[in-house]
């Protein structure tokens, strides 16, 4: 008996690897899933999935890394669905939170997202970003900018500026040289 | 009795400029895109301060194209008022007439992008189009068109999504405005009605007889008589 508890007590020690705590660092990032979702035409409705990152205190930056790498193949054999993939992996240029709200610098986004312009494109984009980012408790809004300009992002959205996006204001992209993120 | 124009430009100047032709309604034509391959409804933005004009006109409009496709209408009874989270708002809030962003069909589903590329299926949005402008405009006047995505002075190349299987939104939403400007142009101009003077007795016609466009009508109590002076 006591070899039988010490062989399944080997066996649970070793699925568990021992340095998982202080090794890496657990994100969630938020998929649509029409499978899961209560009403499948509702393109805001998403879905949390885990990720295990090397352990980092720019959890904000990293979630949105995952995020933009899309949902893996067996997710989507799942039904995760997501604009972003591996070809948009590379999107984030900074991240930097500043009062509550995060000043998401992207990449020109705009020949591979072209879809995302559209009514439940857009609500799909900017619910997995928004959800991925408010998992932080230091973060309540989120900001865009296509190469350190708002304005091309929210042209490109058909949204106007105001204060919901800061009025467009690009001072506060211009001040996040490299990524930071921000540590819930 | 219709007139049609295209306009070009960035969208505040489209509208700007519809404004100033006074035109009787604007409509902005996309189609939807999603990151799913099953996504498939129809909806229409309207403005935030769309008027009840507007409202009707895109509802109408949803539910014939959901009841021509065979899909179902999404937002508030095929509407989405301001756009979602203001998306779309701005391309037809600066109107003075009524306006529409439509989004009929989904361009990331394949079965829906075979429609959109397909002849039949052009005529077919384009015959609900016009239908919806005839109802809800009947007295004729400038319908401004503008192609979603396409002809922006701030972002020349843009042409929206692109259809699944190939082609780009903008170029095939532009076919379906051609197609309902050519219908509308093409309508002829209904036969001028005579101008008649009826008597009736409840719902029955005692007497009827035409009478000239500018004749003025007299009626004497002395004489009891109905007369056109000379």
């Amino acid at each position: 008996m006591k070899r039988w508890t010490l062989a399944l007590w080997l066996c649970l020690a070793g699925a568990w690897p021992a340095h998982a705590q202080s090794d890496t660092t657990h994100l969630l990032v938020f998929f649509s899933n029409a499978r899961l979702a209560a009403d499948p035409a509702d393109c805001t409705a998403v879905t949390a999935l885990d990720r295990h990152v090397p352990r980092t205190g720019a959890v904000a930056t990293a979630a949105l890394q995952q995020l933009f790498a899309g949902p893996t193949a067996a997710e989507q054999a799942m039904g995760y669905r997501s604009p972003f993939s591996a070809a948009t992996a590379g999107l984030l240029k900074s991240l930097r939170v500043r009062d509550g709200t995060a000043y998401v610098d992207l990449h020109d986004p705009r020949a591979q997202l072209a879809g995302v312009s559209s009514s439940c494109g857009a609500a799909e984009f900017q619910s997995q970003v928004h959800r991925t980012l408010r998992q932080f408790a230091s973060i309540q809004r989120v900001v865009f900018a296509i190469e350190g300009q708002p304005r091309t992002f929210y042209d490109w959205m058909n949204e106007s500026c105001g204060p919901a996006n800061g009025h467009c204001d690009a001072r506060p992209f211009a001040a996040s040289p490299k990524p930071q993120g921000g540590r819930p | 009795m219709y007139k049609t124009k295209f306009y070009k430009g960035d969208y505040l100047q489209r509208q700007l400029q519809a404004n100033a032709d006074k035109a009787v309604a604007y409509v902005e034509h996309h189609f939807n895109s999603s990151a799913s391959e099953q996504a498939g409804y129809a909806v229409v933005v309207v403005g935030s301060n769309a008027s009840p004009t507007s409202r009707n006109w895109g509802r109408w409009y949803s539910r014939a194209i959901a009841e021509q496709f065979g899909t179902k209408v999404a937002g508030d009874d095929g509407i989405l008022v301001g756009g979602w989270n203001g998306r779309g708002d701005g391309n037809v809030k600066h109107t003075q007439m009524p306006a529409l962003l439509l989004e009929p069909l989904f361009g990331s589903n394949p079965q829906q992008a075979e429609i959109i590329r397909s002849a039949s299926g052009q005529a077919a949005l384009a015959r609900v189009l016009v239908e919806s402008i005839r109802r809800f405009f009947p007295k004729g006047g400038l319908i401004a068109f503008s192609v979603g995505h396409k002809y922006k002075t701030s972002s020349p190349n843009d042409r929206g999504a692109m259809l699944a299987g190939g082609g780009t939104e903008a170029d095939h939403a532009e076919k379906v405005l051609e197609l309902a400007a050519k219908m509308l142009d093409e309508q002829a101009a209904p036969e001028p009605q005579p101008r008649k003077l009826r008597v009736m007795q409840g719902d029955k016609l005692l007497f009827e007889t035409q009478v000239d466009e500018d004749a003025v009508l007299v009626w004497s109590s002395d004489r009891n008589l109905l007369f056109i002076p000379d």
